[in-house]
């Protein structure tokens, strides 16, 4: 049964910049001007404290409150077909990457980031990105405007605080729990930055990294001459900005491609793909019929507590994906003789475009069905008062554009899975090592897909 | 390990002070039967709040050339008349939960897509229901809907007075007593973000001055 696993080496993948933006004069000149991205930084900045103000002292209905929809219905949803469309895009123009920024100007104290934030900092992203979504299901932070205005106070205090005395964007780099999502996200994009290594090979100046007097290096420690992923980057343009040489190119890529090559897979990012999709099953599974009945005999059976029920359950829901993923290893290891954390780490990030479909798929709803909704409050902060459907599209259309999206996500999945197993074997050593995946993410799959198919609840 | 549990405690202290209002669609302050009408009076937040407060006014049934008046009595000799002006329905797709004054609701403080009355919508027909459990009324079906904006300035015990008037300025009045309690966030926790924010600024803002440089 243990076959000789066949390596097959692969050279490093050289770069197909022809599909450069960057030769495309106005983006180039875009990315390069001073402009960029203040223009679309400061109006976000703007928007984002209107929101906060609209959360902690607009009304408690979430459906009257202009600041719970433009979060929850109208930035959520969009931000997973952001980062698909263009990476971490939204981290440049990202109002606490803005505040940041300004608060370094005047009272930065530039501190080295410190070394348990490098070594910790992807798991305390996870454990950042759980609690916030068990909170949500306890206290009820998404449908409560205060509570949604709580968190965004406690995020900014955070970026405040880290953003005085850490050097940089160290919150968006190592704790940002939205920044995790997107590094994930962001590897399925269809644009990647990189450095043209010919030309990186001659540079003395390194001024992507440290900067060039006007405008600073990069500011998530990235050095784009040795750059293969684009979980970290934000697509700033800073080193378009300072780089004399015009080494960087902003290439078109067909999406997921990143998956299938990672060169030094990490077990904690894999670790957190997988838990997005314990994620998108609470999310879902809160919704479903049964859910109800299983929670009220799990409270009798917990001492009429709750909290501690959905606690028990939640857990349960988010250690279904990790197990079934863990196991998938196992078997996929044994197959193919490489260690257990090594299949788990490389085979990971496979889930990825399931959990941006299942994200993108999950929140369509909210954005479609709920929509109009953003129109109603905006309205009638101006005095004129409307209502009605708060649909955009009709459901039919809804659950064929939810349905279309999971099932490229699945596509996706698997198709990284399969490129994932055959990087470097070949023919049976190849499929040993992919079908226990296949499988997990056939189930993951068919589960969505039911969980799709039942009513959801709104949010506004 | 450690900072796993920090980060865990850092979200909790920030979740315990926020109140649950889990559950979509406008609370309901009052009902006032007059005239055999059953007039419902809607909040866009469970109770009075001090500030700004949208008020919105539904009636089944309600002829179209009659008129809700409402009316509010202050604790501190307060007299204010909400400005109600029409609600504009407007047609669109169905398959939405209609529009945003009604759906179930849930006040139990512990809300999220887990609780039972979180309101449903299963793609293709429109839910009825009030904020409040087996009020099945829906706007739908409301023949009148006014909304108006008030601000209020202070707390305790409001009286709304509901006048339904017809087409000569006659009509009925009744009562009911709301309470209206503190608006905005908790102090505490937006006194602490302010602190923490405020005093990193200024310790950074010092430091750097007397350090003389910065590490870039």
């Amino acid at each position: 049964m243990s076959a000789e696993p066949r390596l097959r080496i692969e050279e490093p993948k050289t770069i197909d910049d022809s599909n450069n933006l960057l030769d495309t004069p106005w983006i180039k000149a875009f990315l390069r001007s001073g402009w960029f991205p203040a223009i679309l930084a400061y109006p976000t900045l703007v928007v984002f404290g209107y929101i906060v103000y609209a959360l902690l002292w607009g009304p408690l209905a979430a459906s009257a409150n202009l600041g719970t929809g433009l979060t929850w219905v109208v930035w959520w949803p969009l931000i997973p077909i952001f980062m698909f469309a263009m990476g971490r895009l939204w981290c440049a123009i990202c109002p606490f990457a803005t505040v940041i920024d300004a608060v370094q100007k005047f009272a930065g104290l530039g501190r080295p980031v410190p070394a348990f934030l490098k070594k910790y900092g992807i798991w305390i992203i996870d454990a950042v990105f759980i609690l916030i979504t068990w909170a949500d299901h306890v206290f009820g932070i998404v449908e409560s405007p205060r509570g949604s205005g709580y968190l965004l106070l406690g995020l900014v205090t955070a970026v405040v605080v880290t953003g005085i005395i850490i050097e940089r964007r160290a919150w968006c780099r190592f704790l940002c729990f939205l920044g995790g999502l997107s590094g994930n996200y962001s590897r399925s994009s269809t644009v990647e930055l990189r450095a043209t290594p010919e030309i990186c090979a001659t540079c003395k100046t390194q001024s992507c990294y440290k900067g060039d007097g006007t405008t600073p290096g990069c500011p998530v420690f990235e050095f784009p001459r040795t750059m293969q992923a684009m979980n970290n980057c934000n697509l700033c343009a800073n080193c378009i900005k300072t780089c004399p040489n015009d080494s960087i190119q902003l290439n078109l890529r067909p999406p997921t491609k990143e998956l299938w090559f990672i060169a030094r897979p990490k077990f904690e990012e894999a670790f957190l793909a997988v838990v997005i999709v314990g994620i998108v099953l609470v999310q879902n599974v809160t919704m479903v019929e049964f859910w109800q009945p299983v929670m009220s005999l799990m409270t009798q059976a917990l001492f009429g507590s709750k909290t501690l029920a959905f606690t028990v359950l939640f857990l349960i829901a988010m250690a279904i994906p990790i197990a079934m993923v863990a196991a998938a290893a196992r078997v996929s290891g044994k197959a193919t003789g490489e260690a257990f954390a090594q299949n788990f780490a490389r085979f990971g990030y496979a889930v990825i475009p399931l959990d941006l479909a299942g994200h993108i798929g999950h929140n369509m709803f909210h954005l479609l069905a709920e929509g109009k909704s953003i129109f109603f409050n905006l309205a009638g902060l101006f005095g004129y008062h409307v209502t009605g459907s708060p649909a955009v599209v009709s459901p039919g259309m809804l659950q064929i554009l939810q349905f279309a999206v999971l099932g490229l996500g699945i596509g996706g999945s698997i198709f990284t899975a399969y490129k994932i197993a055959n990087r470097n074997r070949t023919g049976e050593s190849a499929f040993r090592a992919f079908w226990p995946h296949l499988l997990v993410i056939a189930i993951f799959g068919l589960l969505n897909i039911y969980l799709f198919l039942q009513p959801m609840a709104h949010r506004v | 390990m450690r900072y796993l549990a920090l980060a865990a405690a850092f979200l909790l202290m920030l979740s315990l002070p926020s109140p649950a209002h889990a559950g979509v669609g406008l609370p309901k302050l009052a009902t006032v039967v007059l005239d055999g009408y059953e007039v419902r009076i809607l909040n866009d937040s469970p109770d009075l709040q001090t500030g700004r407060n949208t008020l919105t006014v539904e009636v089944n049934g309600l002829p179209e050339d009659h008129q809700v008046k409402i009316t509010l009595a202050g604790p501190a000799g307060e007299q204010i008349t909400v400005p109600l002006q029409k609600v504009r329905v407007l047609a669109g797709i169905e398959g939405g939960h209609g529009d945003d004054g009604h759906g179930t609701g849930d006040e139990s403080g512990n809300g999220g897509h887990g609780e039972p009355s979180a309101k449903k919508d299963d793609h293709a027909a429109p839910s009825s229901g009030g904020h409040d459990d087996g009020d099945e009324h829906a706007n739908g079906e409301a023949s009148y809907i006014a909304r108006g904006r008030v601000v209020i300035k202070s707390t305790g015990t409001w009286k709304i007075t509901v006048s339904i008037l017809d087409d000569h300025g006659d009509g009925l009045s009744n009562e009911a007593e709301v309470t209206a309690v503190q608006g905005g966030p908790n102090r505490i926790v937006v006194g602490v973000s302010g602190f923490l924010m405020g005093g990193t600024f200024l310790y950074g803002f010092v430091k750097r001055r007397i350090d003389g440089s910065v590490r870039r």
